[in-house]
């Protein structure tokens, strides 16, 4: 039976009865390869493997296809994490209020009155409420897949679970027994 | 800073918290589970699918998608909603949880009374998720389960 995803899917992670697929390599598992191309081994793994990479075409084929799946999820990350930086010119503007208190010397009141302290704490307030308006008054953007899987089970033959590129829609499927 | 200031700012900061969590256990999640059966015979994207439709002919390699059964739920936390599906299956589904802007579903589908699938996904308020595969009259069913809520 074809594969209906042939051509059309990315994103894409097998699981055959809950076991990587096999990888035509004896020396280094999938897991193995996925490290490689996180940069998550130390730094002598990583020439040994890339020396062998030079010589094993599905090891290196198998590398690509991880670092093209950390690409894509990575700029769409990045695309959604954009919109959050403007939240945090608030930071800079209550930084800056609080050098400009430690310069004036210190009372009761820390050499204000109390009509000035009240309008003080109105002015962070009204700061407050205003950057969190601007903040939240955006639509929530939440980055990621629709949907992220925590476990599968059952009695199923096999299971396949990917995103689309462009939507990062998710789609789980299985095969019945 | 001086006491005052920071108890100032501390009780701004603090008051929308116990107001939110008292929403969170209020709030109903509406879920709108539909079943759809794709195959290769023919070309036809069901009107009643809209653009549903359209993400699916850009996922799978199906040329015909037929809405069989949509049911929309209005459930509690940990309340199972339950769609009956054709083969003798039968999909339950509950939200279980609200954590950073993602609605916790398990999902559980029988076939003739026995298990045979269950998940746990963390779904985007105001997204869906597509779980497909049982074979179903010379296609495949397709199960399209959208979240969001309603406070």
């Amino acid at each position: 039976m074809k594969h209906p995803f042939e051509a059309k899917s990315s994103c894409l992670e097998i699981i055959n009865g809950g076991n990587a697929m096999s990888h035509a390599c004896s020396k280094y598992d999938p897991e193995s390869i996925s490290r490689f191309a996180d940069s998550a081994v130390s730094s002598e793994e990583y020439k040994e493997m890339k020396r062998h990479m030079e010589t094993c075409a599905p090891c290196r084929k198998l590398a690509g296809e991880y670092r093209a799946i950390s690409i894509s999820l990575k700029s769409a990350l990045y695309r959604e994490t954009d919109s959050l930086a403007e939240g945090f010119a608030l930071d800079g503007v209550l930084s800056r209020i609080e050098r400009e208190k430690r310069r004036r010397p210190a009372g009761l009141f820390g050499a204000y009155g109390p009509k000035k302290i009240l309008l003080q704490a109105v002015s962070i307030a009204v700061i407050i409420v205003v950057g969190a308006g601007i903040y939240l008054g955006k639509p929530s953007v939440i980055p990621g897949p629709s949907a992220i899987v925590n476990y599968v089970e059952g009695d199923a033959s096999s299971v396949m679970i990917f995103e689309t590129m462009e939507e990062q829609h998710t789609v789980i499927w299985y095969t019945e027994t | 800073m001086t006491g005052l200031r920071k108890l100032l700012i501390l009780m701004l900061l603090l008051s929308p918290l116990p107001a939110a969590g008292a929403k969170v256990a209020e709030a109903k999640v509406l879920t709108d589970v539909r079943v759809i059966h794709a195959s290769a015979k023919s070309d036809h994207i069901d009107p009643a699918l809209r653009g549903l439709g359209r993400k699916l002919t850009s996922i799978f390699r199906y040329t015909s998608y037929r809405q069989i059964k949509q049911k929309k739920m209005r459930l509690e936390y940990r309340q199972t909603g339950a769609v009956s599906l054709p083969g003798r299956r039968i999909l339950e589904i509950t939200p279980v949880d609200l954590a950073g802007g993602r609605i916790k579903y398990r999902i559980r589908i029988t076939k003739g009374g026995s298990p045979a699938f269950r998940t746990e996904i963390m779904l985007k308020k105001g997204s869906s998720i597509t779980i497909g595969g049982p074979e179903f009259k010379d296609g495949v069913l397709l199960f399209n389960i959208f979240g969001t809520i309603q406070k």
